[in-house]
């Protein structure tokens, strides 16, 4: 007994010892100040909060103060630790570009460390299943059934755990997206379109989440210099059955677009080229999201922020991953192409297509020439046909499309960056000063998606429409960010004129588009709440009575022997977790910018409007589908 | 006069109260059962320290539960609140299998409480969601609950997440104590 004793102590000892080291000094997850708990899972340092979201996906978590230590798990903790956890669970992890998450926030807190821990996104080596560095003997492995190594068990426990509440607590947002999503689901799929199963969603939820922070500023993208070239001619083969819209605005905007595209020609050539160099893929899926977060994310925000626009499009965006990011990771030229910030979704659009239905050839078409880009748009559906299982609403938000993408994409993180170095370092400048000025023409920003929309989808459309409905979807939607962005850095003024002037014309397109597909409305109504104003409250959730209720006196005199202050404990350790009116001037921040900075979900706002706009006349989707060119 | 006439009121009409002590290893559950028995709902929870108390009103009986943290070194506090207790709720971790030999020495020091003694147990064979949980055979078998004398004890399984077995557990608890002591 007192060896035993003994032992503890010693035990004990050495722990407090290990939580001494730099890298145990904070939590592993939240760089919270003190952990206090060890997870034997994967042998890190803890805070509170993280324990309890590792409790829920089944990860042991012990107190390094509340529970004893054997020998052996003291050995496991010195071979392991936070430093040499995050060599294995966050080799891949580029804290330049993504941000850890605070304590503050569980919901994204449980995101991350499903990524990290379930699904270890950043483990490196995917084909490793587990890494063989922690040696815990048989205890280890009897653990590893429930979850170390992301086991499929894992997940569905973590599902339908939060899948089913009805909590005030937490798992509002989650629930609302979710129910919002199979909502959707339901309708959009009625012919038995693939439909990928909740497990999916999620992981896509948690690739939005962490897709890089990186803002950059489109001017320094695109530099000072860029001219705006006239294309003189417009597209003369058309795919049959273009609508007219096409004929009618491929006004300022296109020319703008194509404009810059010409300009960044050898970009797009030098992509081309160094297509194969497939470390490089990741970057491009940045740019678009980039370039909307630089928008409106003041350079100190942009996690949360994006965790906000993950939270909404990950769900809804759940689908494309599966099917968007084995295409994607297979052609580099891909997400190349998109990473060049110059080339809008025009540019983007035939590489992909090319590279997709392997013909490189199709590339040139780069070059300017007109023709060829209709063709190009003719390849489109080739891309996009993974997508199709896509739900729309996913869809509607481009930028969570793109998160996507950028967080399947994201092995070689570092890498993606190198194309732009210097860009990072003007970011946060660029970053704070833009979203002001920006404000103020959101209504043009607005109009132009539309404009951008109507053009660029409708030989796509035309084309393809009776094979998929759906796929050119995302196509449209990334594109208007895109070019919203380079619009407003090239000339702006115009462009919001000539929406304006476009407006009219295309609506109709519009209108087949969401003919096309049903259940636009719904998504978007979902998508505002959430990236309007809402968050506070909806962060906040009722704060139910019964926590802090809890505690009576204690029942007996020497119970206060309990040190662990249980009133404290249930009021304040649960407030702190689950309501978000806790939240550090940060997350606050962020919010407001969210709600209240139009620029920041501009362009996301503005693709929400369009579809809410259109389909307000007639929910019904068919009925507006009926007269698309009225 | 009120209050008598409420006291008779409720005697006759068999409106009780009891203490209840919920007790297990750490993470088996007790938190999550706590307050799905409460509020009907899955709460996020951190390890327990210290304890929670609700109380839930089931069948007549007004439960007063008490949630106990279960990690090893604030075990022996348990005991602390012993006394006036009417029942035990002891939560396994049906699928931690390694453990279980830990639950079921807890579960027996538990049982040699000379306070526990007119106290009922139900066993709440917990995480019946996840991969690889015991059933409730299994458990007991684990838990050697063929070993109990004296007592009255029943054992069902759970899922507090799934929100499964709870209230059969209670319904049986209730229909215990109103048959039994006072």
């Amino acid at each position: 007994m007192a060896n035993r004793m003994k032992e503890d102590e010693k035990n004990e000892k050495i722990i407090r010892g290990l939580l001494k080291l730099p890298e145990n000094r904070r939590c592993i997850n939240c760089s919270s100040l003190g952990p206090q708990y060890v997870c034997t899972n994967f042998w890190t340092f803890i805070c509170t909060t993280c324990s309890g979201v590792h409790r829920e996906f089944t990860h042991r978590v012990k107190s390094v103060s509340m529970a004893k230590f054997t020998s052996q798990e003291v050995i496991a903790l010195q071979e392991g630790g936070n430093e040499r956890a995050k060599e294995i669970y966050l080799k891949e992890w580029d804290s330049q570009r993504y941000s850890a998450p605070d304590s503050s926030n569980v919901e994204r807190l449980r995101d991350f460390i499903r990524h990290v821990y379930v699904d270890r996104r950043y483990v490196g080596e995917r084909s490793i299943d587990k890494p063989s560095r922690v040696k815990m003997g048989d205890k280890k492995d009897s653990y590893k059934y429930r979850g170390g190594s992301g086991s499929p068990s894992y997940v569905d426990t973590y599902e339908h755990r939060y899948g089913e509440r009805s909590a005030p607590v937490v798992a509002d947002r989650r629930q609302d997206n979710r129910s919002g999503n199979v909502r959707s689901e339901d309708k959009r799929f009625p012919d038995g379109e693939p439909k990928t199963e909740g497990r999916p969603q999620n992981h896509q939820k948690e690739l939005g989440l962490f897709s890089p922070t990186l803002v950059r500023p489109i001017r320094d993208i695109l530099g000072d210099n860029i001219q705006p070239l006239r294309v003189g001619e417009p597209p003369k083969q058309m795919v049959p059955g273009l609508p007219m819209v096409l004929h009618r605005h491929r006004g300022l905007s296109l020319l703008v677009a194509w404009d810059l595209l010409m300009g960044t020609q050898w970009n797009l050539k030098w992509l081309i080229q160094s297509q194969k160099n497939v470390s490089q893929a990741p970057s491009n899926a940045n740019t678009v999201y980039s370039l909307i977060s630089q928008l409106s994310v003041p350079a100190a925000a942009p996690v949360i922020n994006m965790s906000m626009l993950a939270d909404n499009s990950g769900v809804f965006a759940a689908r494309v991953d599966n099917t968007l990011t084995p295409s994607v990771g297979g052609n580099p030229a891909i997400a190349r192409v998109n990473s060049m910030p110059i080339l809008p979704s025009v540019g983007r659009s035939p590489a992909p297509a090319a590279v997709l239905a392997g013909t490189t050839s199709v590339l040139p078409v780069g070059s300017g020439d007109t023709v060829t880009r209709a063709d190009d748009v003719g390849h489109w559906p080739n891309l996009q046909h993974p997508q199709h299982s896509s739900t729309v609403q996913q869809i509607t938000q481009s930028i969570g499309g793109t998160l996507n993408n950028q967080g399947s994409l994201s092995t070689p993180t570092l890498q993606s960056s190198k194309p732009l170095p210097e860009l990072s370092d003007d970011f946060s400048s660029g970053a704070k000063s833009k979203p002001t000025t920006f404000e103020p023409k959101s209504s043009g920003m607005k109009e132009l998606p539309e404009d951008l929309f109507a053009y660029s989808l409708a030989p796509s459309t035309s084309s393809r429409v009776a094979s998929s409905s759906i796929p050119w979807h995302g196509i449209c939607y990334s594109i208007p960010e895109v070019f919203l962005k380079l619009s407003k850095t090239t000339n702006p003024f115009d462009l919001n004129h000539e929406s304006a002037l476009v407006q009219a014309s295309s609506f109709p397109s519009m209108g087949s588009l969401q003919g096309a597909l049903p259940n636009m409305s719904t998504p978007t109504g979902l998508l505002r709440t959430y990236s309007l104003g809402t968050p506070p409250a909806q962060w906040g959730p009722p704060h139910t009575p019964s926590y802090t209720s809890v505690m009576p006196p204690l029942p007996l005199s020497n119970a206060s022997a309990m040190r662990p202050l249980p009133s404290s404990y249930s009021s304040g350790a649960y407030m702190g977790q689950q309501i978000p009116s806790n939240l550090p001037s940060l997350g606050y921040q962020s919010v407001g910018d969210f709600g209240s900075d139009g620029t920041a979900f501009g362009t996301l706002n503005s693709n929400q409007q369009l579809g809410g706009r259109f389909s307000a006349p007639a929910t019904p989707s068919s009925s507006v589908g009926g007269n698309p060119f009225g | 006069m009120g209050i008598m006439f409420t006291r008779l009121f409720s005697s006759v009409f068999g409106n009780k109260e009891a203490r209840i002590l919920v007790l297990g290893l750490d993470n088996a559950g007790k938190t999550t059962i706590l307050y799905r028995l409460q509020m009907g709902e899955v709460v996020s929870t951190i390890p327990t320290i210290g304890f929670n108390v609700e109380t839930v009103q089931y069948n007549n009986i007004k439960f007063q539960v008490w949630d106990l943290g279960g990690q090893t070194s604030i075990r022996p506090y348990w005991r602390c609140y012993f006394p006036n207790t009417q029942a035990i709720i002891y939560v396994v971790d049906s699928s931690d299998t390694d453990r279980l030999v830990i639950a079921k020495e807890e579960f027996h020091a538990i049982l040699e409480e000379e306070e526990l003694k007119g106290a009922a147990v139900l066993i709440f064979a917990n995480k019946q969601d996840l991969p690889g949980a015991l059933d409730e055979a299994a458990v007991t078998e684990a838990l050697e609950l063929h070993k109990i004398k004296n007592r009255q004890w029943a054992i069902f399984k759970t899922s507090a997440i799934k929100g499964e077995g709870l209230f059969e557990g209670l319904d049986w608890l209730s229909n215990t104590l109103k048959s039994g002591g006072g």
